[in-house]
């Protein structure tokens, strides 16, 4: 019995781990969704990708110009992933803006 | 020469253990009892986590519906049957959303509240009916925090973030709520946009 024990419980603290990383998950998804609305009110828009550190995660973004043009208006492409600290991606989001 | 005085053989001696069989009992009965107390100790601590990650589990759930009832926030320039208003402060803000819910598909809509009180964001949601009457509730917690956040506005028309909504004829382009780090569960950046905003004057 101890022996059955000491496999099981220890297999059940993997499944909560999975469970801890699962909400990293789902909170870093959400995030990149905050910086995509973020970066669609922005004034200066252009190609390019950026890397910056938001509390323990690695945020990379980067917007690439579309050839869709609608009158004054530039299409964008954004690309937000997220990484963890151990450098494991946690999220990744894309969307479209404009100019 | 002495006959029928035999010394007692291995055979017929007395039933019982010798010290090295006890010492390997004991031995054995150590090892099991150690294995048990270590899974037991794994065992509490697993219940302990699996409680917390329980609690938290809700909080974020709640999180992702807020975002999708913030971005389809109801324009007050909208014609309805129901008064539709967005107003807001640094602490504090209530909106309603047409958003469809599972849970009650005939509701017309919902007023949503968040709001930061007693070290907590909390979500208040009043399902209503196309009078405009409240038939049910819904109370959630977000995050628990002892220092209160901060919850800005973008106004798309001039460009800037204000710690204040009060206009009635028009929603902010984005709502952002932050909190410190120290909120439970984790509480990163929260901004949406208003899908119904006044459009960003450039």
């Amino acid at each position: 019995m101890a022996t059955v024990l000491a496999v099981l419980i220890p297999e059940q603290g993997g499944l909560l781990q999975r469970g801890r990383e699962s909400q990293a998950e789902t909170l870093a998804y959400d995030y990149a969704h905050s910086v995509i609305a973020s970066r669609s009110v922005s004034r200066e828009l252009q190609p390019d990708s950026e890397r910056f550190d938001y509390r323990d995660w690695s945020v990379d973004v980067a917007l690439e110009e579309l050839g869709i043009s609608t009158g004054p208006m530039t299409v964008f492409r954004i690309e937000v992933r997220v990484s963890g600290s151990n450098g494991r991606a946690l999220a990744h989001a894309q969307g479209m803006i404009t100019r | 020469m002495m006959i029928g005085a035999q010394r007692p053989s291995k055979k017929t001696r007395l039933a019982g253990f010798t010290l090295l069989e006890l010492l390997v009992a004991l031995a054995l009965l150590a090892f099991i009892g150690a294995t048990l107390a270590n899974s037991l100790s794994v065992g509490i601590r697993v219940l302990n986590r699996s409680a917390a990650l329980e609690e938290t589990i809700d909080p974020i759930a709640l999180r992702i519906r807020l975002r999708s009832w913030l971005s389809q926030a109801a324009s007050p320039a909208f014609a309805s049957s129901v008064p539709i208003h967005f107003s807001g402060d640094v602490s504090a803000f209530e909106f309603v959303t047409r958003t469809s819910t599972p849970f009650a598909p005939e509701a017309f809509g919902m007023i949503v509240q968040v709001v930061h009180e007693d070290s907590a964001l909390r979500l208040r949601a009043s399902l209503i009916d196309s009078d405009g009457a409240t038939f049910d509730e819904i109370n959630g917690l977000l995050a628990l925090s002892e220092n209160a956040g901060i919850i800005r506005y973008y106004d798309g028309r001039t460009s800037e973030w204000v710690s204040e909504w009060v206009d009635d004829a028009a929603l902010p382009v984005l709502v952002r709520i932050e909190l410190p780090e120290t909120a439970e569960p984790q509480w990163p950046e929260f901004t949406v946009r208003l899908t119904f905003a006044h459009p960003i004057t450039n």
